[in-house]
């Protein structure tokens, strides 16, 4: 059984994969929502934006 | 309950949802659909919304919702150059004031999209541009009919009140301070639900790691694929960076599972 410190470590050690974590669901959820337009060859102006975005906060993370 | 009396109600009603549904995850477009949907649901049977969000060089309009127009539509004009002659939206922007097209079939400002407007049978538009709290233009609101005519009054005053509406969603959802304060909190709760789970991946984090690191990968695949298939002039560095993006998370993730699966201390 778990102490209460144990779980206090668990939760400080995970934090920074649950953030990578995060951004990973929001990349990849970024390039699902870009996959049809995409796949027809055609990359729309707001994807640059969102991507810009993404990149600055991987910078911040990793 | 008059229309203007229940927009009014039902916007407000939106407005307080949209912080909570933000920082659940929607996304904007989700978001914008549910104002969309609202306010189409209280115009009746020939109202067909849009909004439409300006690029950051201020020169080209895409779709950020559009609930209820047919996908072929928004195909075909999924990013349109703002001009004098770019349909009402593209006037819109273009001109900084509303363009309310009454007939598409005639107005020169329908010249790039007349065709595809009245394929799909729509015969007005009537179009506002969105501002920021600096009045700088974001995005167009538009109605579009499948008869012709000018706005009233009141139909008038409607519009400006889900354009506003609708740039308080928009800046809320792009404001800093709320998408680090959206994040902390998503942080703060993963860890928690993770020790409670029964459900297997999260019992053993890096199995599903390994699946969003495998996702990754092949998400970077199909970017260079799409890369080298599309137009050179049409930001193909982009989809590179993208495809070097993934890559890179995914690389960070297979170091957490390393850690993980490790005991190891973070750095």
């Amino acid at each position: 059984m778990s102490s209460a410190s144990d779980i206090r470590a668990l939760i400080r050690h995970d934090a920074r994969t649950v953030e990578i974590e995060m951004l990973a669901d929001d990349f990849l959820a970024f390039v699902d929502a870009f996959e049809v337009t995409l796949s027809d060859g055609a990359v729309p102006p707001e994807f640059a934006e969102r991507l810009a975005n993404l990149h600055q906060r991987a910078d911040r993370l990793i | 309950m008059p229309f203007a009396a229940a927009l009014r109600k039902s916007l407000e009603d939106r407005d307080s949802d949209v912080s909570a549904e933000l920082r659940r995850g929607d996304s904007l477009e989700d978001v914008l659909n549910r104002h969309l949907m609202t306010v189409e649901q209280l115009g009746g049977d020939d109202a067909f919304t849009c909004i439409l969000l300006l690029s950051p060089d201020g020169k080209r309009l895409s779709y950020g919702a559009a609930p209820t127009v047919p996908a072929s539509y928004c195909r075909a004009s999924k990013s349109i150059e703002i001009g004098p002659y770019a349909g009402s939206c593209g006037a819109a922007a273009y001109y900084g004031r509303p363009i309310y097209s009454t007939d598409i079939a005639t107005d020169p400002v329908w010249g790039n999209y007349r065709a595809l407007a009245l394929q799909h049978g729509y015969r007005s538009c009537w179009s506002t541009p969105i501002r920021n709290s600096n009045g700088e233009i974001i995005g167009t609101f538009a109605i579009l009919h499948r008869s012709t005519g000018m706005p009233t009054r009141e139909e008038i005053d409607a519009i400006d009140l889900i354009t506003g509406h609708v740039a308080d969603a928009i800046m809320r959802s792009r404001d800093p301070q709320f998408l680090a304060k959206r994040g902390a909190e998503r942080m703060a709760r993963a860890p928690l639900l993770r020790l409670v789970s029964d459900n297997l991946a999260y019992n053993d984090p890096a199995n599903r790691l390994r699946a969003i690191a495998e996702k990754l990968q092949a998400k970077a695949v199909e970017l260079d694929g799409y890369a080298d298939r599309s137009d050179p002039d049409l930001l193909v560095q982009d989809l590179k960076d993208a495809a070097e993006l993934s890559r890179k998370l995914a690389a960070a993730i297979i170091a957490q599972i390393d850690f993980i699966s490790s005991g190891r201390r973070i750095p």
